[in-house]
């Protein structure tokens, strides 16, 4: 057992929390289209894949790897409105099929990338080679840059849910679908642009993701697992729930790998959601 | 002029048939108010003209426009402002938010205004979450929040339900003052002296069915139709 002192552990706490940012993105795009829409989108971790997969064809393109952060949650998000009009509203009201629906474009995505861009894992190089450091330890200058980032597009997120007028009807939808329908809001709209938003927010953090990990047409499975545990804890229906259980999980991942090696950590993160949900059965912040 | 007419509405939940061939009309300026005895179909009426269920068989037409099988956002713009039962509210959102969902230009303050001058404590309570008004706040706000979409009928179901005598009365004066300002309004009731006092026409229901349908001074003297379906003595 590796011995434990007090930096190392602080180091791998910020270690954490940093990524539980970027990870957040993703939960609460999760979270966001089961709140709108009722729907558990079994595809977001894939999106999310897409993301880092697409990052890399942008830097061989362009040569530029930041260009990404702005065109590839576009091009999913446009991709992202013709699924939900012609997949996912046929079923509208039927969970089940509208999951299993989701399993399939799920395979789909994985099917495509591992025909186009093929199976074997990629590493990106660092867009910004910095070192700064944690806790006297070296630490990447990336790693801090993309929870910023993260952190900017939480800001931006909460700005458009809760200050502008189409945030509102977002969150009337959340709130109650059939009354926001029965007040003149076209529920449909709503829904094509929540998936799309959230579509966007999944993409954004497999790119984001995309120089710190293996790019790899199966990457999204460890995080769509996490992002699930996240929602649930967070509580179902709440952003700020799915946003503080994700700093939370992510943090005590951190901290755990000091002790546990990461498979032990994963049925850790179990343990406590089983935990969580024996005292809170609806999750931490559920109505 | 008729705005809005109901014609041989069935309408199932599953597989209980709940309206059995509901037929009625609404005209412009009235009162008409939809009285019977819980669980008897009324409820389900309002929530099948505003479209959030689809009945199997019969017409709907409001503003002569069918609008049986629109979907219920798209009624709601047509001109109807709907109230339900237990005012579904949008919780979280605050005052001025509920109000906002049903602008369709969220710029154009004057319906707000006007919502604000009949209901002043709305003002006050503008940055507070729906869910932490008082049972009248919420039914002043579930009120405005149909009017601030302009609409040509209101549909009130059970506006005075868990309210204070004196807001009750409140209540009783906003549903006529709107109304000499020339709104239409369908209301679903079952205190029968608070409807008798505000309707111009009165329907009664019963299992599914229309039993009765006439103006109010015509049931004033037939009290047995009041006894026998809704158990009032007036």
């Amino acid at each position: 057992m590796p011995s434990i002192d007090v930096s190392t552990l602080l180091f791998l706490l910020s270690d954490g929390l940093l990524w539980g940012f970027t990870i957040a993105l993703v939960a609460l795009g999760l979270s966001l289209i089961f709140g709108v829409m009722g729907i558990v989108n079994m595809a977001h971790g894939d999106i999310y894949m897409v993301g880092a997969v697409l990052a890399l064809y942008v830097l061989e393109w362009t040569g530029n790897f930041w260009l990404s952060i702005i065109i590839v949650p576009v091009v999913i998000g446009l991709l992202c409105v013709p699924t939900e009009r012609f997949v996912l509203r046929p079923f509208e009201g039927r969970p089940a099929v509208t999951m299993i629906a989701t399993v399939g474009i799920a395979y789909i995505i994985q099917q495509v990338v591992l025909a186009t861009f093929g199976g074997m894992h990629e590493k990106m190089p660092n867009p910004w080679p910095v070192v700064i450091n944690l806790f006297d330890v070296g630490y990447s200058g990336y790693r801090v840059l993309i929870a910023v980032i993260s952190v900017v597009i939480i800001i931006g997120l909460w700005f458009f849910l809760y200050k502008t007028s189409y945030g509102i009807l977002i969150r009337a939808s959340i709130q109650d679908k059939e009354m926001a329908n029965a007040m003149g809001i076209n529920s449909n709209k709503i829904a094509m642009a929540t998936f799309a938003l959230g579509g966007a927010l999944a993409a954004i953090g497999g790119v984001l993701a995309a120089p710190v990990t293996q790019v790899f047409y199966l990457m999204g499975a460890d995080v769509i697992l996490l992002c699930f545990i996240i929602v649930i804890v967070g509580g179902l229906g709440s952003l700020k729930g799915t946003l503080i259980a994700a700093l939370m999980f992510c943090t005590l991942q951190g901290g755990m790998s000091i002790i546990l090696t990461p498979v032990e950590a994963k049925v850790a993160i179990f343990v406590i959601m089983i935990l969580v949900l024996l005292f809170r059965p609806r999750g931490m912040f559920a109505k | 002029m008729e705005l809005l007419s109901l014609k041989d509405i069935h309408t199932y939940y599953g597989k209980s048939h709940i309206l059995q061939g509901v037929s009625l009309e609404v005209n412009k300026g009235e009162i008409v108010a939809l009285l019977g005895r819980n669980g008897v179909g009324k409820t389900t009426t309002l929530n099948t003209i505003i479209g959030l269920l689809k009945p199997r068989r019969g017409e709907i037409f409001f503003q002569e426009r069918d609008i049986t099988s629109m979907p219920a956002f798209k009624i709601a713009r047509l001109g109807i402002g709907y109230v339900p039962q237990g005012k579904h509210l949008f919780p979280d959102l605050n005052t001025l938010e509920n109000l906002k969902t049903g602008m369709s230009n969220k710029r154009d303050m004057t319906e707000l205004e006007s919502a604000f001058e009949l209901f002043p404590i709305l003002k006050k309570r503008i940055k507070q979450t729906a869910k932490t008004l008082s049972g009248g706040e919420q039914q002043m706000l579930a009120i405005a929040r149909a009017l601030v979409t302009k609409p040509d009928m209101l549909m009130l179901d059970e506006p005075t339900t868990g309210l204070m005598p004196s807001i009750v009365s409140r209540m009783e004066e906003v549903i006529k003052k709107l109304n000499r300002e020339g709104m239409t309004i369908l209301l679903v009731e079952e205190k029968v002296p608070f409807s008798l006092a505000l309707a111009h026409r009165v329907y009664i229901m019963d299992k599914g069915q229309i039993e009765y349908s006439g103006g109010v001074e015509k049931l004033r003297q037939e009290k047995e139709i009041l006894f026998r379906h809704l158990g009032a003595r007036t």
